[in-house]
This record gives C-alpha cells, structure tokens and sequence, in this order.
C-alpha cells in the first residue's frame, strides 16, 4: 500500500475538506478497510460508511492543533475503521490494541453534541448553517479556520494571505457580526 | 461584547484551556456576574454551531467523495478506479490459483504421469537386442563358406555369433578387428554399436549409429534410426532428438518400427 507522507502539503488539502484529498485517502486506503469489514461478513456499503466515519474522525483529529499523527495514516484509519465497525456491528468489544493516546477519541466520532437532543442539534445546525451563510466568504472562511479548525492566527495568515494581525481584528469582526445575526433569532434563544 | 480580550478569556474557559486556578476563579466571577454568565452560554451555543455546521460540512464533502468515486464504479466488483488490488479478493484468488495447481499437480502425478512414461522407461519397453537379421547373417555367411576360424577376414561372423550368443564383450572385440580392414562394412558397425548398446555404453553406440542413419544406402539405414532413438531416450538432453527420430520414422512405412515409432509418440502425448 502507498502511504501517504503526511507533508504540510497534503495536509493542508486535508483540512480544507479538498474533495480530491479525501478521493486519495479512498484510493489509497478504502480496500484495506473494506477488506476487514469483509472479514467480519460486512458488505461494501457497510465498508463505505464505516470509511466515511473513519475519514471524518481522521480528518477532525488532523485539524486538532495538540494532536501529532505518530503512526502510518494507514495504520490510524484502519484502526478507527475497525473499532468504529466493530462498535457498530456489536461484533466484539471495542478493541484499541494500538497507541492509547493516538485512538482514545475514536468513539467520539461524532463529539459535537453538547446538551443538545437531536432535534435541537437539527434546528442549531440549521440555524447557524444559514447565518454562516450570510457572511462573506472570507469571514466565514476565518471563522471556519479558527473556530472549528482551530488553527493559529499565523496558519490562518498564511492559509488567507493576510497578515497575523488583520486575521486577529477580522476573526472578532466577523465573529461579532455572527454573533448578532444569530441571537436575533429566535431559534438561538430558545436553545 | 465589544472587548476582544473578554470574548477571548470566555473561549479560553470554553475551550478547557485555563488552568485550574484561573477556571475556579472565572467560575466564581459567572457566579457572581450574571452578564458574564449569560454571555459565556451565548458563546457556547455560538462556538457549539459553528462546529455542527463545520463537521456537517466536512461529512457532506466526505459524502460527496464517496459519490464522485461511486460514480466512477469505484465500488463496484471491477474496481475500475482502484489504484491498489484489493488485498482480500487477491489473497483469495491466490488461495483459488494455488488450489488449482496443487490440484492440477496431483492429477498429473496421479493420472498424465501414470500414463507417460519416463524416457527410460520408453527405452526398456521398446529395447529388444536385434537378434533377428544377426542370426540370419551368421547363417548366410556360414552357408557362404566362411569358416569359424579366429582370421581377421572372417572375425565378422565370430563376432556376429558371440553377439547372437550374448557375449558382447568378445563380440566387440571381434567387430573392431574387423573394421579395422573393413572400415566401411554397415554391418560391422550397427553390431559394433548394437553391442555398445546391450552393454549400457549409449554415448558411443550413439556416434557408430548416427552416420548409418545419413546413409543412402545402407540396409541398416531403418534400424539404426530406431536404435538410435532409443539411444536418445538414455542420453542426457536427448528427448527431443529421439522425437525427431521416432517421428520420422513414423512416417516411414518401409520400416518395420513405423507402428513401434507411432505408439512411442503417442505415449508422451503426440
């Protein structure tokens, strides 16, 4: 299997969620995930969503500024894969026989719940998808990078090719902009 | 809201990076500030929608890959865009190809190889000293008036007579003799190399048959091709060029081996 060197390059694709940088972790690693999912009687629907899963995990930890890929990309998706199937399928109790560290979040594929309950989640996504999408395209960009990515001011500049200082002011700019689109809503207070 | 440093000392809190002392401290300061408090769940709520919306859009991009690839087949058993062989489906064709050959092995072992015999045994089943046309010369040289005196002149039929009687070592001794006065006698040199052959010495009975066999005009053109097939069968690489020969021979009809040659090429599966 061709592994992917973890270079900034690629990484940077990664984490700007570049179509063509997920069709290459789908090239290079689907049929491995698909074949352990064959070896548990699953099926290839089975192995493409439990890749879509492993993938997103993958990707967010990517993004996580703390977080230092120590093992093979092939070797973390595999493993994410695995324990997010197994967990699925009831099959077994979860396995994490690699780096404690490394995979201790996969069950947390979906982390951003809050005290929300699903409905609620639906109506805050909804809700704040629309006023994101009121922003222009550079504000929702730096929003995006530093308060879902968290990626530094200087990531930030040079991702955007402003300076560390404008990211700072604008990402408070726009973030208070959002801000009060988003507690006019009445959605936003009874939530 | 207006001050940056406030929001951002909010976040810090949210984010769970404070330290022990400063979190206690923010958390009695929310306690006591109601302002701070109601601002800090707006910012929750704010940093909580902005990671749905994030993570709902990474998932759709995820999503939207899949859909690319399935719709380039990706998926499907042919595998049209894969880059790299499915490493469970290989293993088991290789599992299905080296069943097969074991199979295929044990049916040769078993079954071909029963039926296609080794060159040796091809040469022990069609070896039979030539005996018939020795005895018939001895005979028609006797009743030519040759005598069985040891002078070199008549040496060929003592020779021929210790080949009938089995003695090839004296036959060979007998025959070299007379070949040394008769150096072109076709006779003396099949038996010479008929006696090579009974006594297991194939190489040589290989170089006295082979110019008989180029002969145009020699009786013992027919035998000396079959014998020196037969010889082939016992020399090193020789398979082939005993094919070669037996084919030829097959398609002779003055020989009397023709039936022979045909039955030895279709042993080994002409």
């Amino acid at each position: 299997m061709q592994e992917i060197t973890v270079d900034s390059a690629y990484l940077a694709e990664l984490r700007k969620g570049s179509p063509k940088a997920f069709e290459e972790l789908y090239n290079r690693y689907f049929r491995m995930v698909e074949d352990m999912v064959f070896k548990f009687n699953g099926s290839t629907e089975d192995a493409r969503d439990v890749f879509q899963e492993a993938l997103f995990v993958f990707v967010k930890k990517l993004r996580d500024p703390d977080f230092v890929l120590t093992s093979k990309a092939s070797t973390f998706i595999y493993a994410i894969a695995r324990n997010l199937y197994l967990k699925k399928a009831g099959k077994a109790t979860v396995e994490i026989s690699m780096d404690q560290q490394q995979f201790s979040f996969f069950a947390e594929a979906d982390p951003v719940q809050g005290d929300l309950s699903p409905a609620e989640k639906d109506s805050m996504l909804n809700l704040m998808a629309d006023k994101l999408g009121q922003l222009e395209e550079d504000c929702r960009a730096v929003i995006t990078y530093s308060f879902y990515q968290g990626l530094s001011h200087a990531q930030i500049a040079e991702l955007t090719g402003y300076t560390e200082a404008f990211v700072k002011v604008k990402k408070f700019r726009c973030l208070e902009y959002l801000r009060k689109l988003v507690k006019a809503s009445e959605i936003f207070k009874n939530l | 809201m207006e001050n940056n440093a406030y929001i951002n000392r909010i976040h810090q809190y949210l984010s769970g990076k404070m330290g022990q002392a400063e979190k206690s401290d923010f958390e009695h300061e929310m306690n006591a500030n109601e302002q701070l408090a109601n601002d800090t769940k707006i910012e929750e709520k704010l940093l909580l929608g902005i990671s749905l919306v994030g993570d709902d859009d990474l998932k759709k991009n995820i999503a939207s890959a899949d859909q690319h690839l399935s719709a380039k087949h990706f998926f499907e058993t042919g595998r049209v865009v894969s880059l790299q062989p499915n490493r469970f489906i290989m293993k088991k064709l290789i599992s299905i190809a080296a069943a097969a050959v074991i199979l295929i092995g044990l049916v040769w072992w078993g079954f071909f190889r029963q039926t296609t015999p080794s060159a040796d045994q091809l040469f022990a089943d069609n070896f039979k000293a030539e005996k018939i046309r020795s005895v018939a010369l001895a005979d028609a040289l006797t009743n030519s008036g040759l005598v069985d005196s040891m002078t070199t002149e008549d040496s060929l039929l003592v020779a021929l007579k210790f080949y009938n009687d089995g003695k090839y070592n004296e036959a060979m001794v007998a025959l070299d003799t007379f070949l040394v006065y008769h150096p072109a006698n076709d006779t003396a040199q099949f038996y010479l190399a008929m006696t090579h052959l009974n006594e297991s010495r194939y190489a040589r009975a290989v170089e006295l048959l082979t110019p008989i066999t180029y002969s145009e005009v020699s009786s013992f053109k027919l035998d000396a091709m079959w014998y020196l097939g037969l010889c082939y069968f016992k020399v090193e690489g020789g398979f082939s060029k005993a094919e070669e020969i037996f084919t030829q021979l097959a398609s002779t009809p003055e020989s009397k081996d023709q039936q022979a040659a045909k039955g030895i090429l279709r042993s080994i599966g002409h």
